[in-house]
């Protein structure tokens, strides 16, 4: 290793260590990746400290000027403008007419919801915090049992960052050249079999232990109807959404912008029904979306100013050698790299993650697939470099969103304990624990069968 | 005496170790945006430091950095090179539109007739006239590609009037003029979006020319590849290599004569003949992937020549425009950064603060933050506005096509959303400090520090995320001097883009504001 590649090393080192002091995210990878480059001049002259600074001349425009990135801020906005007009309730109630009949079935139908709020959504905390609002009243009333009612809907949450279109998906997609769209369409089918799983967990819960559950009540008719009938232009506007994106009808800034005039139309036509969306719910909504794009951003200039100093430094260029190099079998590599993700991700945000981790990993499992040009014959993984970047995309981002329902900073857990004050936190971890479990379940299936991610994107694509 | 040999030469050869290593004085960095796979790599950069090394004695290292490896973007390649993060890049002139108004020229359709050398020996013979583009800069070698051929999904050309009203990737802002003039619509974008353009059908074809065929496996999502007669081409793209001028007269002078040397007119000869040559590989594969490689009739060629004319008129009406209202020199005289009245950092507190005082100042600038960011929020609502406008205009034009008439949508899109979103997403960061929205790592502070520590800690951060806030805004508005002066304009739309620094300057000082007057707040509350 030279003292360019140690600098990079000790950069990261202490990068961890800042985090650890509580600084911001974005500010922590600014100080590291200026400070870095400060000494890499130091010993290597050629790398002059002051021209690096003229870079910031035009660099954090130049991050926000970005086109692929604009469908970040929309889809942002679509999510806090469906949630002020309530089409999360619409949607909980909507599933919750044609699940609730079964035993178990109001928490089958909220984590329903929270995949199909995920995909107007992105962000497993807000869907989270949003039907966890929406339903947890509604299981509470129906006197399901604490950790099953809390437990579903911290698992549930995690499912927006999977269901297409995620902030997520599209700035890993971003990171490593992937297309955006294939990668929503990949997204489709793990996503439909987390909710599978994870219905089959509620019912296998209830049917082991009847007495975490009360037997199903009818809805009364008119009321049933009702919810249905609403849950019809909810559907609409997502489903179209996603089979437009997977179709390849829209590309993704203008179906956001869509999505949002959707939204933003359909709430306020709402309004002659006396719901929907008031002014200051839109204003709401415009602030609540102006916090979360800007701590994106500001996360992402950062990771922008941490890559100008990791790879002046050859560290990524580094480690992908080093992995080729060290003859390890490919799979356990694998493994290794998903399990630091784990481990991190129960301390990081997941977009942290994917910004600092990813542009490491990556080059590094592309080596040991076989290089750039890998062909799916001879790649160690058996797929082309392109089919890798998918495939590693999904199952990444399952992982780190593992840490949202893992002690000891599960924030999903953290959002939903802090919305049913009467349950202690620890009931909540237990009732996430079987979700967990298939969690788990779930990554070994995507590992062990690459189709599950692959099969969709190739059908659509052609 | 074997031994004494074989050591005398083991001495000599030490000896000799040691001089290249004493002698190698100067290290430049090459910096560019393509792949160490490229031709351009391959062919130019690495050959040409390789003869630097060699006529220099070694006293000139050169390393070259491909893929963006030192930083930034490519459309900050050019300003790399002025201010020096790079000693030399190599990158597109079409990354920076405005700033090279005069070297444009080479890049219109009648001007460039499909030749690389040809072109690149004009360029050098006129040099002279379009020597003010470069004077911020030592230009090495200013030269082209063999041309764009127009590369179709599904649709033969063979006139004009067969890609009217169909979408097509615009490798430049003449480029857009010229797929304007045929009556399609210009779409810009990075070259490396363009195949997953071409296959999801948001474009219907492109330009660009033949050497990135195989890269792309464009081959694979075109069918057609149209050239002109005689290979005629539909425009190029002029390149640049060019180095850090203060960088090149810092250097002896005998070291600028070898720089010197492997500059211009020869460098320029052996690179039109690299990049005539380049082509040959991507029209084979279009050919062996079934695809057709339709070379139009001189008759056929001359019915886009005449539609090319008319980009030829509007650049020099253009360009006539932009010598009266800058002058003759070099845009932007005149203007200093004091003059703007964009002095940030005269916001330090003095004295410990009162809690009372602080307080209306901290209600004021949280309620300004807010409507600030509702403000970048009507931008985002901006960008849906045009959106559903385009979209309308495409299901109108669906029904005015059965009557064979066309409805056009706003121009220019991806402009149009880039800048919006660049001046709305800065706007946006004032309130998120407001709000503590900034994502940190709790777990590890909160469980294992004193309250005391923690609160100083917070402060501190603070404190910083204020100087960073105050040091970009000062950067970015040095950022936007330099982007008036340099005249740099939208790709598609030819907007200039420095007003679109002014909201995020404004922002990053209300950031910097709000950071500071919460942490007088705080520092008031905790004495």
């Amino acid at each position: 290793m030279g003292e360019l590649e140690a600098i990079g090393v000790g950069g990261l080192v202490v990068l961890f260590g800042l985090l650890a002091l509580r600084m911001p995210v974005g500010l922590a990878m600014v100080a590291v990746g200026i400070g870095g480059n400060y000494a890499l001049s130091l010993v290597a002259p050629y790398l002059r400290f002051e021209p690096y600074l003229a870079q910031y001349k035009t660099l954090l425009w130049g991050t926000a000027a970005n086109y692929d990135l604009s469908v970040v801020p929309l889809f942002v906005l679509m999510g806090y403008l469906a949630s002020e007009a309530n089409l999360s309730r619409d949607l909980f109630q909507g599933v919750n007419a044609i699940m609730g009949r079964l035993r178990g079935g109001v928490a089958m139908a909220a984590v329903g919801a929270c995949a199909g709020f995920g995909a107007v959504c992105g962000s497993s905390l807000a869907t989270a915090s949003t039907m966890g609002r929406v339903a947890l009243p509604e299981l509470r009333r129906l006197e399901y049992a604490p950790r099953l009612a809390t437990g579903s809907l911290a698992a549930g949450g995690v499912l927006g960052i999977l269901i297409p279109p995620s902030v997520a998906l599209v700035i890993y997609a971003i990171i490593v050249e992937a297309s955006i769209i294939d990668m929503f369409q990949a997204a489709i089918l793990p996503g439909i079999l987390a909710v599978g799983l994870f219905m089959a967990v509620i019912a296998l819960t209830v049917k082991l232990r009847p007495q975490t559950a009360p037997p199903a009540v009818a809805m009364p008719p008119d009321e049933r109807r009702r919810a249905l009938v609403r849950l019809v232009p909810v559907l609409v506007i997502f489903t179209s959404l996603i089979l437009g994106l997977g179709m390849g009808l829209f590309t993704p800034t203008p179906a956001a912008a869509v999505g949002v005039f959707a939204v933003l139309a359909y709430g306020l036509f709402l309004r002659l029904f006396g719901e929907g969306l008031t002014g200051a719910g839109i204003v709401a909504a415009l602030k609540q979306s102006a916090v979360t794009t800007g701590m994106i951003y500001f996360i992402l200039f950062g990771s922008e100013v941490l890559k100008g100093f990791f790879t002046r430094a050859g560290l990524p260029a580094a480690l992908s050698t080093w992995a080729g190099a060290t003859g390890l079998d490919p799979w356990t590599m694998l493994v290794v790299m998903l399990a630091i993700l784990i481990v991190l991700g129960c301390f990081m945000d997941s977009l942290s993650m994917i910004l600092v981790v990813v542009p490491f990993l990556w080059p590094a499992l592309v080596v040991i697939n076989g290089g750039d040009h890998a062909v799916a014959e001879t790649a160690a993984f058996g797929m082309s470099t392109a089919d890798l970047k998918i495939w590693f995309g999904i199952l990444a981002l399952v992982v780190v969103e593992l840490g949202l329902i893992t002690p000891p900073v599960g924030l999903n857990v953290f959002i939903i304990s802090a919305l049913a004050t009467d349950v202690p936190m620890r009931e909540t971890f237990r009732g996430v624990m079987p979700f967990f479990g298939v969690e788990i379940g779930r990554v070994a299936l995507l590992l062990l069968f690459p189709a599950l991610t692959l099969w969709l994107p190739r059908l659509l694509s052609g | 005496m074997n031994r004494t040999l074989t050591s005398a030469a083991g001495a000599l050869a030490g000896l000799a170790i040691a001089a290249t290593a004493q002698a190698q004085e100067v290290t430049l960095t090459v910096h560019h945006f393509l792949s160490p796979k490229s031709p351009a790599h391959t062919e130019l950069i690495l050959p040409w430091a390789e003869q630097l090394r060699e006529d220099s004695n070694g006293r000139i290292d050169v390393k070259v950095f491909p893929s963006m490896s030192l930083g930034g973007k490519p459309p900050e390649l050019y300003r790399q090179a002025r201010d020096g993060t790079a000693d030399i890049v190599w990158t597109l002139i079409g990354y920076t539109p405005g700033v090279f108004p005069r070297t444009e020229v080479f890049e219109l359709p009648n001007v460039h007739q499909g030749d690389a050398k040809a072109t690149n020996l004009a360029i050098q013979d006129n040099f002279d006239k379009i020597a003010a583009d470069y004077d911020e800069i030592k230009p090495l070698l200013v030269h082209v590609h063999a041309g764009n051929a127009l590369h179709m999904r599904e649709t033969k050309v063979t006139s004009p009037a067969d890609v009217r009203g169909l979408k097509l990737r615009t490798p430049s802002r003449t480029g857009a003029w010229m797929i304007e003039a045929w009556g399609a619509e210009p779409v810009g974008m990075p070259v490396p979006a363009l195949p997953q353009a071409l296959s999801k059908g948001t474009v219907d074809g492109a330009l660009i020319p033949f050497e990135i065929v195989p890269p792309l496996k464009i081959h694979e999502l075109t069918e057609y590849s149209i050239v002109g007669a005689g290979g005629d081409r539909f425009g190029t793209s002029v390149f640049l290599f060019g180095m850090n001028r203060k960088r090149y007269e810092s250097l002896p002078a005998d070291l600028q004569r070898v720089i010197d040397e492997n500059s211009g007119r020869g460098l320029a000869r052996r690179m039109g003949e690299v990049w005539n040559r380049v082509e040959q590989p991507g029209r084979d594969l279009q050919r062996q992937s079934g695809g057709e490689v339709v070379e139009l009739t001189p008759a056929q060629t001359e019915a886009f020549s005449e539609r090319g004319a008319q980009v030829t008129e509007r650049w020099i009406e253009q360009a006539e425009e932009g010598h009266r209202r800058r002058g003759p020199g070099r845009g932007g005289q005149g203007l200093d950064r004091e003059a703007l009245g964009l002095q940030p950092g005269a916001r330090r507190p003095r004295g410990p603060p009162d809690p009372a005082d602080v307080a209306p100042m901290h209600r004021l600038l949280h309620r300004v933050a807010a409507a600030w960011a509702i403000a970048g929020g009507a931008l985002l609502l901006a960008i849906v506005a045009v959106t559903m406008t385009n979209v309308g205009a495409f299901a109108l034009d669906r029904v005015a096509r059965l009557f064979g008439a066309h409805v056009a949508g706003l121009p220019g899109y991806e402009d149009f959303v880039r800048l919006c979103v660049s001046a709305a997403v800065l706007m946006l960061l004032p309130w998120c400090q407001a709000r503590r929205g900034h994502v940190a790592v709790d777990i590890f502070a909160d469980t294992l520090m004193p309250a005391r520590v923690q609160r100083s800690l917070d402060l501190l951060w603070q404190l910083l995320m204020a100087a960073l806030a105050l040091f970009l805004a000062w950067q970015m508005a040095h950022g936007m001097v330099e982007t008036r002066a340099d005249g740099a304009l939208s790709r598609v739309l030819g907007w200039p883009l420095w007003p679109f620094y002014l909201p995020g300057i404004a922002s990053l000082v209300l950031w910097a504001a709000v950071c500071l007057v919460d942490l007088r707040r705080r520092e008031a509350a905790h004495g």
